[in-house]
């Protein structure tokens, strides 16, 4: 039996995060409709291109190059992250539980290597934040740690693959309800959160292939 | 009377997808000599998040007071669009950067810089950035004599830089127009493109600019721009001024009379191998530095390209107005330029009068034993 009734809870986490996703990009639309004129920037045009310059979206031997330590993280971060979101068995089956589909991941691979990724996922975020607050550019840029909201938001994303981990381990549900209930707040808030860029890096392509020209 | 922020939305999009990775700032010149990073793109789209707010939200006074102590740092930007290369999301930091002037100068007027308030009030009095009027009348008068009375086909449009710092350059370029038998007009007064008012922030006087120049443009059957900023400009920021108007960059209008073959080598190039530096506008912004190696190609001149190039090109500090905010720092970066092209050859050749001043005068001050040349003079001497 359920502690606490879960799919209620992700399917308000996700009506919010679609009011919430409105709410934010409506505001570029209410922006003025001059453009300043540079052509040939943006659009699917631009995300074919990427897709054939860079092979993978994002991916750039010159990234590397410069920063191989950084980037190595940083890639490594999006890849676990994805991969742990949309392809753990648990999470395909709450997720298509909360929309009412029945699916099933398609990976049924050994638990072993799920706790790898999200082991490897922890790291990467822990290390991130680090470079953060260490790196004198991105502390004065980013702020990090500056207000309540920015602490929250990295003790969050810490804690939602730390309580998974220990929740796929234990057989309490407490950290499994804990690790829902988090999750659906973050799902909640994410536009407002700087983990939607993920979603605004095609938004803002999008708008600019509508303004300047696909 | 309230005056809100005025964004486009692809650029308030940009600015508000900026993630804060900090991955530009690797590439970014102005990072790279100040270590300062209030400099930086991710800086300048916290910035204009900012902007933006001030319509959407109530701005406490010391908040906004921050805004206008912030707002300088938007100026040492040079707009060479190095930060494109390296962002993962393809942000236009230049059009941010763009974006923040022209609000900065709207609506917080007393934040703009001196240089650049001074910069205007020459554009508004002189027509130019450089506190004087720039008169072609006499090379006027000598190339283009005696056929006054005659309807002119093709406006040369030398752009103020080259007409005042190089005219030599003008000159030589109307006689190999002349040579191929082309019936060409150049301007009495040289008025400027916008561009210069359009990164200042002034956007009215950039449209009053614009709208003065396709007027006169238009009158022409082509326009031939030697410039390669202007053609930039006209390309990128003209909008519908730009099919009025039928231009072309005097490089590209050279390879078409060499391949017609009205224009042929006369001698041969004796000399060392040159290195080609690409400015930003047309390596990277138009993407098209490859007509430069094709113009050296086809007057068979030896050349090597430096590490940085095309896409990836250098800035040569000159970008962006920062020569009138902090012409130190506009040297220094220059300087990091030249070191790298003078291990490849003491031969400089470019195609953007911008760059080849601002090399030639860091090659002076640095006392460096080689010469930056623009593509034109070296094309005059061996097709003259």
């Amino acid at each position: 039996m359920e502690i606490l009734p879960i799919v209620s809870i992700m399917r308000l986490s996700l009506l919010t995060f679609i009011a919430l996703s409105i709410l934010r990009i409506g505001k570029f639309l209410s922006t003025s409709k001059y453009s300043k004129g540079v052509r040939g920037l943006g659009g699917p045009k631009q995300i074919i291109s990427e897709l054939t310059i860079r092979g993978i979206p994002f991916i750039h031997s010159r990234f590397f190059r410069v920063m191989p330590a950084a980037y190595t993280l940083l890639v490594m971060y999006h890849a676990t992250f994805f991969a742990i979101l949309f392809f753990y068995p648990a999470h395909v089956s709450f997720i298509c539980r909360a929309l009412g589909l029945s699916y099933t991941s398609p990976l049924q691979l050994s638990p072993v290597f799920w706790d790898i990724l999200t082991i490897a996922n922890m790291v990467c975020i822990i290390a991130i934040t680090l470079r953060g607050i260490i790196g004198k550019i991105r502390k004065t840029v980013v702020g990090y740690f500056k207000t309540p909201f920015d602490i929250l938001n990295y003790a969050i994303l810490i804690l939602i693959p730390l309580t998974g981990y220990i929740a796929a381990h234990n057989a309490s549900e407490i950290f499994l309800n804990i690790h829902i209930v988090l999750s659906c707040i973050y799902i909640a808030f994410l536009p407002y959160t700087p983990v939607f860029h993920a979603i605004l890096g095609f938004i803002a392509r999008g708008i600019k292939g509508w303004r300047l020209g696909w | 009377m309230v005056k809100y922020p005025l964004i486009p939305s692809y650029v308030l999009a940009d600015a508000e997808t900026c993630a804060r990775c900090c991955l530009c700032t690797l590439v970014c010149p102005i990072y790279e000599h100040t270590k300062d990073p209030s400099k930086t793109p991710p800086y300048y789209s916290k910035m204009l998040v900012k902007i933006a707010n001030t319509r959407y939200a109530y701005i406490p006074r010391g908040k906004l007071s921050n805004i206008l102590k912030e707002a300088i740092n938007v100026y040492y930007c040079t707009l060479c669009g190095a930060c494109i290369t390296m962002c993962p999301f393809g942000i236009l930091t230049p059009d941010i950067v763009l974006t923040v002037r022209e609000n900065v100068y709207r609506i917080f007027r007393d934040a703009v810089p001196k240089p650049i308030i001074e910069v205007v009030k020459s554009l508004k009095e002189y027509g130019n950035p450089y506190k004087r009027k720039i008169s072609l009348k006499s090379l006027k008068e000598k190339l283009c004599h005696g056929s006054a009375s005659k309807k002119k086909s093709t406006l040369l449009y030398p752009g103020c830089t080259l007409s005042l710092f190089s005219w030599k350059t003008v000159e030589n370029a109307a006689k190999l127009l002349l040579k191929a038998g082309i019936s060409i007009e150049i301007p009495a007064e040289v008025k400027c493109c916008g561009f210069p008012a359009l990164v200042s922030g002034d956007h009215k006087l950039f449209v009053d600019t614009v709208k003065e120049n396709v007027n006169e443009w238009s009158k022409y059957d082509e326009v031939v721009f030697l410039c390669s900023e202007c053609y930039k400009t006209f390309l990128e920021h003209y909008g519908e001024g730009e099919s009025k108007v039928n231009a072309s960059y005097i490089v590209d209008y050279l390879l078409k009379l060499i391949d017609e073959g009205v224009l042929k080598p006369s001698t041969k190039y004796v000399g060392e191998k040159v290195v080609i530096h690409d400015p930003c506008n047309y390596g990277r912004w138009l993407g098209r530095s490859n007509i430069l190696e094709e113009l050296l190609r086809k007057l068979q001149i030896p050349y090597v390209k430096p590490k940085l190039h095309g896409k990836y090109t250098y800035c040569c500090g000159f970008g962006g107005l920062l020569a009138f905010i902090d012409s130190k720092l506009a040297l220094a970066i220059s300087h990091r330029r030249l070191e790298s092209l003078v291990k490849e050859s003491t031969t400089i050749v470019s195609i953007c009068p911008a760059c080849v001043l601002s090399a030639g005068r860091s090659l002076k001050i640095g006392r460096i034993k080689a010469k930056a040349l623009n593509i034109i003079d070296l094309a005059y001497e061996i097709l003259k």
